[in-house]
């Protein structure tokens, strides 16, 4: 098996050959499994969503332009195979609140290492599905709010208010995480010294 | 202990590098969906080997008629041999009265005799005797074997002395007969090694079969030998002829220098441009080349057929790690000599 680059990878595909499918989803699932994983509630629907999405990668491969990173490609197509799985449901949760011009104060955040993928991956997954796919647009992707606008199909305001209460719940819970997080740390040390 | 400054640098920085594995049943199932099956490449296998065994089984089914005609066949040309005996069997039989320099003459001729008059014979009985087949055997005996006897006396016009002899095989016991003639024409034949040519250092047999009394030029008396070639050398073997007659027979061997395929026993895959590629060399032309890489799991991760193509450590663009790799190199060198070579390789960081 010689080593491949991405054009023969990508060639193979759109030949349907196998062994270059199999390269190019080896190379790709760990980080579009991620994606897939921030913007889902639970693993299950995760991996849904990444099955559909490389199943319209595969289908769709030869559309692949070149001109940006294959891997943006195949993000957009997973972002989009979400955004599809909660289409209904965003479409109640979406209340426009063009009103809405409250504007949360950025807070720093002083984090340990314990706080591991799995607990973000916690807290982002109890917010409601509109606030954290817009959390996860505008802030790990960098859409800006028209794009986000344009692919949830509502206003820009509505983007805004609910990304500023996307923000303020997941800080208040990570926040939250964090005091029971050190109260259980210095619960147990007390304990620790009991025994002792 | 980390400061962030918002709740989005959190996430961002957070899972810029987060890729976990996604489980096994994501791929078959995407595997199932896109129509990549194992199948296809199955079915590759399987057509094939289905084509191979119905078409042995149809020759299998062919085997016994064919095997008829060649039996009655080959009696004929048996017969007929036998009919020329004296002039066929000069070579092996008549001792050469001639000097030792031309029986080298004598030993090509029993080389090229031997595997017609002895061999030809058992081949022809091997399916009629056999047990398998004996009543399809005889079903087809009835329709052959007059078209046979019509095509043998065409045959044998010519020869009438042969002519009664064939009517009476052919219509009667036709294998025995023919194994019986077989068994009292064989006759012992001188096998004697001819001449070859070797890499410098072989070693090789040298054999002088149903010769008596063979005496070697390196004073051994065995029917086989070995020697070590280690320059050209003309070795002989000394024997006594059926008549009591002694001969000599000469075998040419000839040393060749053979070209060595160079296996480095490690390299470095580091980008300083010193070993970084595990390549095999050599001044030989080889006419074909094909190196295998294996990992320490038996997984295959590199197959080169260009010489000049070696493994620069990677396997699906992830280099691999220090340690131990087996490799399997086979090629044909430029005198069509094929060689199996297996070791392994030391990858160094």
């Amino acid at each position: 098996m010689e080593r491949l680059t991405e054009e023969h990878i990508l060639a193979g595909c759109i030949k349907k050959e196998h062994k270059c499918m199999e390269m190019l989803y080896k190379q790709y699932s760990p980080s579009l499994y991620a994606i897939a994983l921030r913007y889902t509630k639970s693993a299950e629907d995760a991996e849904d969503v990444l099955q559909d999405a490389f199943i319209n990668i595969f289908e769709h491969i030869e559309q692949f332009s070149g001109k940006g990173s294959l891997q943006a490609w195949m993000s957009k197509i997973v972002i989009n195979q979400a955004l599809f799985l909660y289409q209904q449901k965003l479409r109640r949760t979406l209340v426009d609140y063009d009103d809405y011009q409250e504007m949360l104060p950025d807070e720093s955040i002083v984090v340990s290492d314990t706080l591991t993928h799995k607990t973000l991956l916690n807290l982002i997954r109890m917010l409601p599905e509109g606030y954290r796919i817009v959390f996860n647009l505008h802030e790990i992707e960098g859409y800006q709010y028209n794009e986000i606008a344009t692919l949830l199909n509502c206003s820009v305001s509505t983007c805004r208010s609910q990304l500023c209460k996307a923000k303020r719940v997941l800080q208040e819970a990570v926040k939250d995480f964090l005091k029971n997080e050190s109260n259980n740390i210095s619960k147990l040390k007390s304990k620790k010294v009991i025994n002792s | 202990m980390k400061t962030y400054q918002n709740i989005g640098e959190l996430y961002r920085e957070n899972f810029t590098d987060y890729a976990p594995q996604p489980p096994k049943r994501v791929w078959k199932n995407i595997a199932s969906a896109v129509g990549v099956t194992k199948f296809p490449l199955w079915g590759k296998i399987v057509i094939p080997v289905a084509g191979a065994v119905l078409m042995s089984a149809i020759l299998l089914w062919m085997l016994p008629q064919k095997g008829v005609q060649q039996t009655v066949n080959e009696q004929n040309t048996i017969i007929v041999e036998q009919s020329t005996e004296p002039e066929n069997n000069v070579v092996s039989d008549v001792p050469p009265q001639t000097a030792p320099a031309q029986s080298n003459v004598v030993t090509s001729t029993d080389n090229n005799i031997a595997p017609q008059a002895p061999n030809l014979p058992t081949h022809a009985v091997a399916p009629a005797l056999t047990s398998d087949v004996p009543t399809t055997v005889r079903s087809n005996s009835g329709h052959i074997l007059p078209n046979i006897t019509e095509n043998v006396s065409k045959q044998t016009d010519n020869k009438q002395n042969t002519n009664t002899i064939v009517e009476k095989s052919a219509l009667a016991e036709p294998v025995y007969t023919t194994k019986t003639e077989v068994a009292k024409s064989s006759k012992k034949l001188y096998q004697i090694s001819k001449d070859t040519t070797v890499c410098q250092g072989s070693s090789l047999v040298l054999y002088a079969l149903n010769c008596k009394n063979p005496r070697w030029s390196n004073l051994q008396e065995q029917a086989k030998i070995t020697v070590n070639v280690d320059y050209t050398t003309q070795y002989w073997v000394a024997f006594t002829l059926d008549n009591g007659q002694d001969t000599t027979v000469y075998i040419n061997v000839t040393a060749e220098t053979c070209a060595e395929v160079f296996i480095p026993n490690s390299f470095t895959p580091n980008g300083d441009g010193l070993n970084d590629v595990f390549t095999v060399s050599t001044v030989d032309n080889l006419s074909s080349y094909m190196l295998t890489i294996y990992n320490l799991s038996g997984r295959i991760i590199f197959i080169s057929k260009d010489i000049n193509h070696g493994w620069d450590g990677m396997y699906e663009g992830i280099a691999q790690p220090y340690g131990r790799y087996i490799y399997q190199l086979q090629y044909t060198d430029s005198r069509g000599q094929y060689h199996n070579k297996k070791g392994d390789v030391l990858l160094l960081r």
